[in-house]
């Protein structure tokens, strides 16, 4: 077994100097993002955000009120032939009444809840036709969305379905990844970050056969972001 | 003229017999550098982009001590077992010990190119495990019982009818030839295996020394799958694989993507810190991380040392003219391309891998196209001159440049060849113009491509009898 100490040593050894230990990367005045963007407005961010995920096949959809989020899901529910449905156990979930709305249109629906078994969860999520989690934020150059994965919004749910859904607030769209990492770094430099980060881009892909696209491959085949604009 | 050259030049022969392969390769390298081109104006500022993502490999480089240990440390401080392993035998040796102790009788991988350099899988079957490549590609490839031959598109060599004839196999049926049906079929083989297995192994893109946490990049959603259902994680990283922060994060995300494919981002990024925690549902029990040396230790210090930069997106394999006409087989090393002609003599030793840095044209599109700078046509230069220096050099290139020397160095010989070498020529001429096949020395280059026949008369002659007239017009 090597040792660590011996293992570090030999590279500062080859480097030429002393050991160095909590070394930080310096501060850059300028970045190359700092000119990006910089005359858009919310509504330019949401059409970007759109547009780059309508590139990828995924669906972008707006609604304004409580009613038109109702009629999308009913819509997702049929052209998609939605059976069963996986949720996170989340509290804005919750206050849109998601649970409610999936099960009065017949659909079968369990909440990914802590307290459960995961053989149960995972067992569940991997039939499920759709799985539903919320996005903590939007990232209109790329149409990505991004999510903490712990405790009751588990991993599965965002993977194993063949159909995902996020449900992104429009004021949470930011113009590109340089926000995401910023937020991830806070996060650790704060409360400190979960076993599990994700951003997620359109549906599973493959360019692996001849060079020729191959749409859900391991992950969800369709993604769905419904952003809340109201 | 040693073995392995020979064992090259037979490689190199069969690639570029090989039609497919080189349609293939011609219409992959077009497309792949298509989209960088196009993503990179969209993106703009693409110098400015390089030199910041440069800054920070430079950087983290120059202080990986450092940063390894900070890394190891917040890893630990999550719960990860953190694992330093100078060569491929230590990594090979913790990663099956642990399979043993786990009872493991399934291995699920994600693409890692370090696992390929360690030749983990042999190590693992031989004791017994089964171990199942999880990216499509890779499925391929490790079903036809080959290795990848591009860093991205492991399987770029494979026809969908050879596809198809190996899924079949698996399926007991046969299956149709079509890219989507063939995907469909992977997807359900392989959740199973997910399902089923006892050990996930991913490589790592990034490790992120402030957090501990390991960064993979993936489209298919298999990275995410390997990290998120067996009960043991086990991460392979070369030990450059180093980012500081998240946020320096950036540039290096912003090109990697866009270098490799021409994607803005891949379909998955995902950040992993620890094993789950206690109120997790989902995800591995336990998180290993191999630190991987196996000679990258003895190129820190040498003027080789920003060969450490790459963030492995193939991008030079994609503007290599050589690589365009032998494919990432000829190479013969778990690297190809540009990248793999330096990298693979100094991880190696110029013993083995002398006739790599001559599988270049020196045009220098690699190096102008690498997203973190990295100076490849130069080094090739320089792997060269090791080569020489060293007294590696081929017998035939010597005799070659002692002939070259003799005959620059002494006027009146050189004048004599120079004047004959047209009618010496001759008998190896296609029509008037073109050498086809050389005799000795020349055999070489005309083996792979034609030589202009030289001219009738040296410069010399010719001035002798025209220049005056053109300089009295």
């Amino acid at each position: 077994m090597a040792d660590r100490e011996q293992f570090l040593k030999r590279i500062a050894d080859r480097l030429g100097r002393d050991r160095r230990h909590n070394v930080e990367l310096p501060e850059f005045q300028e970045n190359p993002w700092d000119e990006m963007y910089a005359n858009y407005a919310e509504e330019d961010y949401l059409n970007l955000f759109i547009e780059n995920l309508t590139a990828l096949t995924g669906n972008a959809l707006k609604v304004t009120n409580p009613t038109e989020l109702s009629q999308t899901i009913e819509g997702i529910i049929k052209k998609e032939n939605v059976k069963t449905a996986i949720l996170w156990k989340e509290k804005r979930l919750e206050e849109l009444s998601l649970q409610q709305a999936l099960t009065e249109k017949g659909v079968f629906v369990k909440v990914w809840d802590s307290a459960l078994a995961e053989t149960e969860l995972v067992g569940f999520a991997e039939q499920a036709d759709i799985g539903f989690t919320f996005a903590e934020m939007g990232l209109a150059e790329t149409g990505s969305v991004l999510l903490y994965n712990q405790g009751d919004l588990g991993r599965s749910v965002s993977l194993l379905p063949r159909v995902y859904a996020a449900i992104l607030r429009k004021e949470d769209i930011k113009p590109r990844v340089t926000s995401a990492l910023k937020q991830i770094r806070e996060k650790h430099q704060t409360i400190g970050l979960p076993s599990l980060i994700n951003l997620i881009t359109g549906p599973s892909r493959s360019a692996d056969i001849e060079m020729s696209l191959s749409i859900g491959v391991h992950g969800p085949g369709t993604v769905y972001v419904i952003v809340l604009d109201y | 003229m040693s073995k392995n050259q020979t064992a090259f030049q037979e490689r190199v022969d069969k690639s570029l017999n090989d039609d497919f392969l080189r349609k293939a390769l011609v219409a992959a390298q077009e497309k792949l550098r298509n989209g960088k081109k196009e993503q990179s104006e969209i993106l703009g500022n693409w110098e400015n982009w390089r030199k910041r993502a440069e800054q920070i490999r430079q950087h983290t480089i120059e202080n990986l001590d450092s940063y390894l240990e900070q890394f190891a440390l917040n890893a630990e401080k999550q719960g990860a077992k953190v694992f330093f392993a100078t060569d491929k035998t230590e990594a090979v040796e913790y990663i099956k010990s642990l399979a043993i102790q786990k009872k493991a009788k399934s291995i699920v991988k994600s693409k890692s190119m370090v696992s390929e350099e360690i030749h983990l899988n042999q190590a693992l079957e031989s004791a017994g495990i089964e171990v199942v490549e999880t990216d499509l590609g890779e499925y391929i490839i490790q079903l036809a019982k080959e290795t990848p031959s591009h860093i991205i598109v492991p399987a770029i060599h494979k026809t969908k009818e050879q596809v198809a004839e190996l899924f079949s196999k698996v399926a007991g049926e046969e299956l149709p030839a079509d890219p989507q049906e063939l995907a469909k079929f992977a997807r359900k083989v392989l959740r199973e295996k997910f399902l089923q297995a006892d050990i996930g192994v991913s490589g790592a893109n990034f490790a992120v020394a402030e957090s501990g946490s390991i960064v993979l990049f993936s489209n298919e959603g298999n990275a995410r799958l390997t990290t998120t259902l067996p009960k043991t994680h086990v991460v392979t990283m070369g030990m450059e694989r180093i980012v500081p922060n998240w946020e320096a994060l950036d540039s290096l995300l912003s090109l990697l993507p866009r270098s490799a494919t021409g994607q803005k981002i891949t379909s998955y990024v995902t950040g992993v810190t620890g094993p789950k925690r206690v109120g997790d549902v989902d995800g591995p029990e336990e998180m290993h991380i191999v630190i991987i040396d196996n000679g990258r230790l003895k190129i820190l210090g040498t003027e080789y040392q920003d060969i450490l930069h790459c963030i492995r997106c193939g991008a030079c394999l994609n503007h290599c003219p050589v690589y365009r006409h032998i494919g990432g087989h000829a190479y013969g090393s778990v690297y190809p391309g540009p990248i793999g002609s330096v990298l693979t003599p100094l991880l190696n030793g110029l013993d083995e891998w002398k006739e790599l840095p001559y599988a270049s044209s020196l045009c220098g599109a690699c190096s102008e196209t690498c997203p973190v700078g990295i100076p490849l046509d130069n080094y090739l230069v320089k792997l060269r001159r090791d080569v020489v220096e060293t007294g590696r050099a081929s017998k035939l290139e010597k005799i070659a440049f002692q002939a070259f020397g003799f005959a620059t160095g002494n006027p009146s010989f050189y004048k004599l060849g120079v004047n004959m070498a047209d009618s010496a020529l001759k008998p190896f001429a296609k029509g008037e113009r073109y050498l086809v096949k050389a005799p000795f020395v020349l055999k070489n280059w005309t083996k792979v491509k034609d030589l202009p026949m030289p001219p009738k008369l040296s410069f010399r002659q010719w001035w002798a009898k025209e220049g005056e007239k053109q300089d009295g017009r």
